[in-house]
C-alpha cells in the first residue's frame, strides 16, 4: 500500500564535539519513507538510530551539529526551513513517540489537558472540539471510558495505557509521518504486542508513514515493511523486510540473526551465535568498514571505501564481499 | 524489594576505557577547586606558621602606638603593614593568629557534627523502619531550634570561650549531615552491590564500612566543607555578640565587634577582618563546589 | 524427582504506603509459591512485571525473609541455617551489570569479596582463586586491577558471574541477567552460562521475561501470575503444549523474527493486574478469553494434568469428578 515519499533522508550526518575530539553518531544515513509504509530502523545500543530520530524531529542535543545532502518532508526541505516552520511541523504533521511513557506524559498535568492543549496550540481548535476530538482519538486507541480518562492524571494510568494516550496525542493534528522510538520497549511482553498491533492497524487505517526505532528483531520481523540495519552510526544493510530476513547479505546482519533464540529452531542448550568484539570509538576520523575488527571475513580491503552493492530485490548494504563471495559461506 | 532495571535500558557495549587519570590530577584540574582549594592551603599554611610568620606577638599592646593606619594611607608605615588596632597591637599578626582560631573553629565543628550527623545518617537510611523514624523525629526536634539562640543560650549559662563554643556548634549543627547521609545510603542501599555483599554472607558492619560508605564519601566531604564555613560564621557572629570567644583571643569576629565603635574614623579596623572572613568563607565555598562537581559531575546541569 | 532447592507455601507480604489519609495497604507479592529444582536442572520463571518473580528470587537468596512458608536445600530447611552457610551453597547474579558492582572496588577484589567474608585462605591465595575465576569467564589476568567504570556491560556481568561462583556454590539465582545487555552480548553470557554450567555442576533458577531466552536455557518452567505459580512444566512440554490461557497468551505475544506472521492477538483485553487490589477468585479471570461461570468465586489451586500442573478452573474441575 505504498504511496508517495512522505520522508526523504540522504546523507544525514550528526556530530557532536566531545573533550576528546569529535564523535559521529551518525554517519551518511540515507532512507526514505512512503505513505502507509513502516520502515524499521534496527541496531544495538550506541549503533545512532535514537540519534537519528531525534535528528529528523530536530530535537537534537544543543552542541550537536546536523548536515544532510537531503532532508525533505513531504517535498519541503527541513534542513532549510525556519524554526517556527520546524515548530509548527512538529507535533502536527510530524508526530513523536517516545519509549518511556512514565517520563514523555508530564505528571502535572490530566491527560486531558495534554492533549487540548496540544491541539490548541497547533490547530486553534475550540476547547469543545478539542476536546471531542480527544475523546475519538482515545477511544480510536482503545480505551474504554474515554471521557472519564480525561480528567486523570498519567500516574493513575498503566503503562500500556500511558502508551496507548501518547500514541493519542501524536495523532491528534493528524500527523502524516509517525517517529515512534522503542514504543513498546518497556512494556510487558503481552502488552506490548496489543500496542504494536494499534500501531500497525493505525497505520493501515489512517495511511501515515511510520518510522519505528528498535532492537528487537522480532518486532522488525512483524511489523516491518522496509528495513534499515544500523551499527556504528551507519546503515550497513537496507531493503524489504522480507528480503533482509531471508537473505541477509551484511556480516553484522547475519551475526545477528543468528544471536536470537528463536524457540523451536534454536536447539536448547546449544551454542547461540556470538558477535566477537566491542563496538568501535565514533571519535575522530573514522575510515573504511566500522565492522571490520569483528568481522570474521575482514580484509585489507575493508580499510578503505566500501562499495554499496544492490541485489534485484532491492535490497542494498555495504561491503567488500562480492555477493557470489558471500553466498559461498 | 531489589531494584529492578526495566527491560528496555539496554547499554552500549563500548571499548574497555582507558584508565582515569589519577585522582589528584583530577581535583587539580577543576577551576573551583583549584583556585579555592589554594585560597584555603596558603591560609592554613599562614596560620600553622604563624610564630614564624607573624612580625609580633599578637597580644602585646602598645599604648603609644594606638589606632595607626595601614601602610597605604599617608600615616601608615611598614613598621605595622595593617596597622594597629585600639590597643597598640600589630594588626596583621592578630589577622593571621586569628586564621587559626577560625580554622580550628571550622575544623572541628565539622569532625563533631560530621560524626554524630553522619552515624545518625547512615543508619536511618541503612535500616529504614524505626531506626529512620527515630533519627527523623531528631533531625525535625533539632530542626525546629534556632541555632543562635541555643547557642547564646548555652553559653550565657556556661561563659564563653573557644571550646564551649566548638561543642556547642558541634552538637547542634549535624542535621544536614544526618538528613544527606540519609539520603545517600538509601540510594546505595538499594544497588544491587549491596544485595550482592549480602548474598556473600557479609556481616551489616562489614557492608556499611566496605561498600556502602566509600561511597557516599563523597557527599560527605561535600556537607564537610558546607558546615565548616558555616561554623565560621556562626563563631565570628557569637564572638560579635560577645558570647563566643573572649577577649584578648584574636578572633575575627571578636576583632570586628571591637572595631565596631572605631567604625567612622578608622575603617580598616572593621574591613580587614571582615574582607579575611569573607575572602575564607568564599575559598571554602569555592573549594566544596569544586569537590562537588568533581566527585558528583552527573549532578551537574 | 530429588530437589536440591524446594520452595513450599511460600508467602511474602509488604505494608505499602496507599496514599495520604489511606491506611497502609498490604501487598502480596507472593502469593503461595511451591517450586523445585532437581541438581543440575534450570528452573526457568517467567511471568510479567509485578509477578513476584524477583520477590521469589530474593527469598531464594535469604536475602528477604518469606512471611509464610519454607526453603529447603538438599533437605535442610534454610531458614535454620547460617548465613553464612546458606551463602556457601546459593549465589545471585543480578540483571543490572551498572549497579552490581562497587564502582570503588577493583576487579579482582569484587571477585575475591566472598572469599574475604568467608576467610578463604591467605590475601594472596584470595587474589589467585579471584583471578582464576574471572580466567574462566573469560576475563584475562590484565582487567583484574581495573574498576567497574572501565568495562562495558558484558564484562561486567562476567566479573558478577565470577564473584557468584568463586565460592564454588551449588545453586546460582540469576535474576534477568541478560536482560540489559545487547542481543550479541546476550548471547555471549547465556553460552557462558551454559558453559559453567556443564563445568562447575550448577543448577540454576533463571528468572526473566524473555521467553525465548528461557526456552533455550531453562530446563523446566514456572509461570508466575500475580504472586502465583499458574503453570509449571518441562520447558518443551510448556512450550509445545501450553495449558493455562495465561501461558498461551504470554507464548502467543512472543515475537520470533518470522516475516511472514504479523503481530498476535493476544485476546487478553485491556485491564492490567493490579498487586494492590488482586481479583477475587482466579487472578487472571478479568483478562481471561476462556473464563466461565466460578472462576471469580475460587481460587485455582495448582494440580497435575499429566505433564503439566496448571492452576485454573478449566482443569480442577476435571480432577475433582
Amino acid at each position: 500500500m505504498a504511496g508517495e515519499t512522505v520522508l526523504e533522508v540522504q546523507g544525514l550526518h550528526v556530530d557532536i564535539p566531545v573533550a576528546s575530539g569529535v564523535l559521529h553518531p551518525v554517519r551518511d544515513v540515507s532512507f526514505q519513507v512512503r505513505r502507509g509504509e513502516t520502515l524499521c530502523l534496527v541496531g544495538e545500543s550506541g549503533c545512532g538510530k535514537s540519534m537519528t530520530s531525534l535528528a529528523l524531529m530536530d530535537l537534537l542535543p544543543r552542541a550537536a551539529v546536523r548536515r544532510a545532502t537531503t532532508l525533505r518532508f513531504l517535498g519541503e526541505d527541513l534542513a532549510q526551513a525556519s524554526r517556527s516552520r520546524i515548530n509548527a511541523l512538529r507535533g502536527d504533521r510530524m508526530a513523536m513517540i517516545f519509549q518511556e511513557p512514565m517520563t514523555a506524559l508530564n505528571p502535572a498535568y490530566t491527560i486531558g489537558e495534554q492533549l487540548i492543549e496540544h491541539y490548541r496550540h497547533h490547530r486553534g481548535a475550540s476547547p469543545a472540539d478539542a476536546r471531542s476530538r480527544a475523546v475519538a482519538l482515545l477511544e480510536k486507541v482503545g480505551i474504554a471510558s474515554a471521557a472519564k480518562r480525561l480528567g486523570q492524571y498519567p500516574h493513575q494510568l498503566s503503562g500500556g495505557l500511558r502508551q496507548r494516550v501518547m500514541i493519542a496525542m501524536a495523532l491528534m493534528c493528524g500527523p502524516e509521518l509517525l517517529i515512534a522510538d522503542e514504543p513498546s520497549t518497556a512494556l510487558d511482553v503481552t502488552i506490548q504486542a496489543q500496542i504494536l498491533r494499534l500501531l500497525a492497524d493505525l497505520q493501515q487505517e489512517l495511511g501515515i508513514a511510520m518510522v519505528l526505532i528498535t532492537h528487537d528483531l522480532g518486532v522488525v520481523a512483524r511489523i516491518a515493511d522496509r528495513v534499515a540495519v544500523m551499527y556504528a552510526g551507519e546503515v550497513v544493510e537496507e531493503g524489504p523486510a522480507t528480503e533482509i530476513f531471508a537473505t541477509p547479505q551484511h556480516p553484522y546482519t547475519v551475526g545477528l540473526l543468528s544471536c536470537i533464540p528463536v524457540p523451536g529452531h534454536t536447539p536448547p542448550g546449544g551454542k547461540l551465535g556470538t558477535i566477537p568484539g566491542v563496538v568501535p570509538s565514533l571519535v575522530g576520523d573514522l575510515q573504511g568498514c566500522s565492522f571490520r575488527d569483528r568481522c570474521a571475513h575482514a580484509q585489507p580491503g575493508c580499510s578503505r571505501t566500501i562499495p554499496l552493492r544492490e541485489s534485484q530485490a532491492g535490497q542494498q548494504w555495504r561491503c567488500v564481499l562480492s555477493p557470489e563471495a558471500e553466498a559461498a559461506w | 524489594m531489589s531494584a529492578q532495571l526495566p527491560a528496555a535500558v539496554v547499554l552500549p557495549e563500548l571499548e574497555a576505557v582507558p584508565a582515569a587519570p589519577a585522582a589528584w590530577r583530577q581535583l587539580l584540574r577543576n577551576k573551583a577547586l583549584a583556585v579555592g582549594g589554594g585560597m584555603l592551603l596558603l591560609l592554613i599554611v599562614l596560620a600553622i606558621l604563624a610564630p614564624v610568620v607573624a612580625p609580633y606577638d599578637p597580644y602585646v599592646q602598645d599604648l603609644a602606638n594606638r589606632t595607626v593606619p595601614p601602610v597605604w594611607y599617608e600615616q601608615g608605615a611598614w613598621l605595622h603593614p595593617l596597622g594597629t588596632d585600639q590597643l597598640g597591637r600589630d594588626y596583621l599578626s592578630r589577622l593571621i593568629y586569628g586564621a587559626r582560631i577560625s580554622l580550628l573553629i571550622g575544623l572541628s565543628v565539622a569532625l563533631i557534627s560530621g560524626l554524630i550527623g553522619t552515624t545518625m545518617g547512615m543508619l536511618a537510611g541503612y535500616f529504614g523502619g524505626r531506626t529512620d523514624m527515630a533519627v527523623s523525629f531528631l533531625v525535625t526536634t533539632r530542626l525546629s531550634m534556632p541555632v543562635i539562640l541555643v547557642a547564646l543560650a548555652t553559653v550565657a549559662l556556661v561563659g564563653g570561650s573557644l571550646w564551649v563554643v566548638i561543642l556547642v556548634l558541634g552538637l547542634l549543627k549535624w542535621d544536614r549531615f544526618a538528613v544527606v547521609m540519609r539520603s545517600a545510603t538509601q540510594q546505595v542501599r538499594a544497588l544491587e552491590y549491596v544485595a550482592a555483599a549480602q548474598a556473600a554472607g557479609a556481616s551489616t558492619a562489614r557492608i556499611v564500612l566496605t561498600e556502602v560508605l566509600p561511597n557516599v564519601l563523597p557527599h560527605l566531604i561535600v556537607i564537610a566543607t558546607l558546615e565548616a564555613a558555616s561554623a565560621i560564621l556562626l563563631e565570628a557572629s557569637l564572638s560579635f555578640l560577645g558570647l563566643g570567644v573572649q577577649p584578648p583571643l584574636p578572633s575575627w569576629g571578636l576583632m570586628i565587634s571591637e572595631a565596631k565603635a572605631y567604625m567612622f574614623f578608622s575603617f580598616w579596623l572593621i574591613a580587614i577582618p571582615g574582607t579575611a572572613l569573607a575572602l575564607l568563607i568564599f575559598a571554602i565555598n569555592l573549594a566544596g563546589d569544586g569537590l562537588h562537581q568533581v566527585f558528583m559531575p552527573h549532578e551537574r546541569s | 524427582m530429588n530437589a536440591l532447592i524446594r520452595a513450599e507455601g511460600l508467602h511474602r507480604t509488604f505494608s505499602v504506603n496507599a496514599g495520604l489519609f489511606r491506611p497502609r495497604q498490604v501487598l502480596h507479592a507472593v502469593n503461595g509459591v511451591d517450586v523445585a529444582v532437581e541438581r543440575g536442572g534450570v528452573l526457568g520463571i517467567v511471568g510479567e512485571s509485578g509477578c513476584g518473580k524477583s520477590t521469589l528470587a530474593r527469598m531464594l537468596l535469604g536475602l528477604t525473609p518469606p512471611s509464610a512458608g519454607s526453603i529447603f536445600i538438599d533437605g535442610r530447611d534454610v531458614a535454620g541455617m547460617d548465613r553464612r552457610d546458606l551463602a556457601r551453597r546459593v549465589q545471585p547474579v543480578f540483571q543490572d551489570p551498572y549497579s552490581s558492582l562497587n564502582p570503588r572496588r577493583t576487579v579482582a577484589s569484587i571477585v575475591a569479596f566472598p572469599l574475604d567474608v568467608h576467610g578463604v585462605g591467605t590475601k594472596a591465595q584470595r587474589r589467585q582463586q579471584a583471578i582464576e575465576m574471572l580466567d574462566r569467564v573469560g576475563l584475562p589476568a590484565r582487567y583484574a586491577d581495573l574498576t567497574p567504570g572501565q568495562l562495558s556491560g558484558g564484562q561486567r556481568q562476567r566479573v558478577g558471574i565470577a564473584r557468584a561462583l568463586v565460592m564454588k556454590p551449588e545453586i546460582v539465582v540469576c535474576d534477568e541477567p541478560t536482560s540489559a545487555l545487547d542481543v550479541s552480548v546476550q548471547a555471549q553470557i547465556l553460552n557462558l552460562l551454559l558453559d559453567l554450567r556443564q563445568e562447575f555442576n550448577l543448577t540454576y533458577v533463571f528468572i526473566s521475561h524473555n521467553l525465548a531466552v528461557v526456552e533455550h536455557i531453562a530446563t523446566q518452567v514456572a509461570v508466575m501470575y500475580l504472586g502465583r505459580v499458574v503453570e509449571f512444566a518441562d520447558t518443551r512440554t510448556l512450550f509445545r503444549a501450553p495449558q493455562h490461557p495465561y501461558t498461551q497468551a504470554l507464548l502467543a505475544s512472543v515475537l520470533t523474527p518470522d516475516t511472514t506472521l504479523g503481530i498476535p492477538e493476544t485476546g487478553l483485553g485491556l485491564s492490567f493486574p493490579d498487586p494492590l487490589h488482586p481479583p477475587a477468585g482466579c487472578p487472571f479471570h478479568p483478562r481471561c478469553p476462556q473464563r466461565h461461570a466460578g472462576c471469580d468465586e475460587r481460587r485455582p489451586e495448582l494440580v497435575d494434568t499429566g505433564a503439566s500442573r496448571v492452576a485454573c478452573h478449566l482443569y480442577s474441575a476435571a480432577t475433582t469428578q
